[in-house]
């Protein structure tokens, strides 16, 4: 009997390893520039983002859902969606503080890769420097280089160039515009990375399905759903 | 009780297969990277949907901004400024090389009382070396994917191009301030084209575009601005 518990055990934390580890591969870093950032209830923003380092494209969808006072901060639950060529879609839901440079610190964190139940992640993956979700480099612009007036996917855009920094303190060039929520960005070019707006809007709901369980629990269920096939 | 130990050996069983797939993975990883080290022209980037979808989107911003710049241009022509005009349509080229454009370019200058070469203060001329670097434009105007690189480059990966993408590229210049560029496929080169337009300006820029239909030349390099 107690070898089986070891057994059971050892299946256990072999099991968490691999799923964690699958969980945290869907994550993406959202490139966000400070002063363009907006929190505007039910703003929605996609874009197509090239990881010019591992060569890789997906698509990124951020939203502003609902507002919530959480420790007397206001705070805004915002979503992002990654879609990739070889992971399975991952939708974030997070309450994040509302600061001037966009999100703050996450007070709660739901992810839900598609095909499985959404989970509420711990503390300790999104608390303190080492950050495994919302991972947010934020850039902040260095010199508006130029204004212009231009027309895409038929809605007229008031744009400007800007040279921004990212936080290591390379130089990115980036189109920003205002009216592009709630993000505020139309590309972004660095050597590392690209990001294109594909669309923008409002009206954003949730993409999260179903009612998310305690990170440990749903892992149990992964864990007895995988032995159970 | 057996049904709970066979479970607990599928599962166990389950870890070695994963781990074994991931091994596999890894080994097959390190036998293509050597595979494409000596074939370089099997290390062409995948054009899925994705990565053709976010190129496009590029593309349409970037000529989004172009067509915005060419009508400020098209404004300040109108208005009799040429040299302003041409600056601005040169922008634009930055941003979206067009061979048709930069023919129109070229009337424009013929029309403007001082060339935009002519305008540049002598003593500056002295102080840019001409063996510097400058960020090319480079567009694949074509449905093929083709390569598209400078002198003192060959076919690689770096410089392989979907149908439709447009990027900055760092060229260097040869002693005398001129670019050759090439464009190529299957470790041919079928068209070529030298730069050759005051190369001592620094925020003078080749704008290259690739065009296979073209009836006039596959390869155009024209002078874009800064």
């Amino acid at each position: 009997m107690k070898k089986i518990c070891i057994l059971m055990l050892m299946v256990l934390i072999s099991c968490s390893t691999i799923l964690s580890a699958e969980e945290i591969k869907g994550q993406k870093p959202v490139m966000l520039i400070g002063e363009t950032f907006q929190f505007v209830q039910g703003s929605w923003g996609r874009y197509f983002i090239h990881d010019r380092q591992k060569n890789e494209y997906y698509q990124m969808s951020i939203a502003i859902l609902e507002k919530e006072r959480r420790d007397w901060k206001d705070c805004s639950w915002m979503e992002v969606e990654i879609i990739s060529e070889n992971n399975p879609p991952v939708v974030t839901k997070f309450l994040a503080e509302e600061t001037k440079e966009g999100p703050g610190d996450l007070k709660e964190v739901i992810v839900q890769v598609k095909g499985y139940s959404p989970f509420i992640v711990p503390g300790s993956f999104y608390e303190g420097k080492d950050k495994e979700v919302g991972d947010f480099k934020t850039a902040h612009v260095a010199k508006r280089i130029e204004k212009n007036a231009i027309n895409y996917k038929n809605r007229p855009l008031t744009v400007w160039k800007v040279e921004a920094q990212d936080p290591k303190g390379k130089t990115i060039d980036a189109l920003i515009s205002e009216e592009v929520l709630p993000i505020g960005v139309v590309m972004v070019e660095s050597p590392e990375s690209g990001m294109y707006l594909d669309d923008w809007g409002m009206n954003a709901k949730s993409k999260i399905e179903g009612t998310p369980l305690n990170f440990y629990i749903w892992l149990i269920h992964q864990t007895f759903d995988g032995m159970g096939q | 009780m057996p049904r709970i130990m066979d479970r607990c050996i599928k599962a166990l069983v389950s870890c070695v297969f994963l781990l074994s797939v991931s091994c596999m993975s890894a080994g097959t990883v390190n036998k293509g990277q050597e595979w494409r080290r000596i074939n370089p022209d099997s290390a062409l980037p995948a054009t899925s949907a994705l990565s053709q979808t976010a190129e496009n989107r590029k593309a349409e911003i970037l000529k989004a901004l172009a067509q915005a710049m060419r009508d400020d241009a098209y404004k300040i022509q109108l208005k009799g400024n040429f040299d302003e005009a041409v600056k601005k349509y040169r922008k634009s080229l930055a941003y979206w090389p067009d061979s048709e454009l930069g023919k129109y370019i070229q009337q424009v200058e013929k029309n403007a009382v001082h060339s935009l070469t002519g305008n540049q203060p002598k003593n500056t001329l002295s102080q840019v070396s001409i063996s510097d670097t400058v960020t090319a434009t480079i567009r694949n105007r074509s449905k093929s994917s083709i390569y598209i690189f400078a002198q003192n480059k060959t076919f690689s990966p770096d410089n392989f191009f979907r149908p439709g993408e447009i990027r900055s590229v760092p060229v260097q210049m040869s002693a005398n301030g001129t670019i050759t560029f090439y464009a190529g496929s299957d470790g041919k080169v079928i068209a070529s084209e030298t730069w050759h337009d005051n190369p001592r300006d620094p925020n003078m820029i080749p704008c290259v575009l690739f065009d296979d239909l073209s009836a006039d030349k596959k390869l155009s390099v024209m002078t874009g601005l800064r």
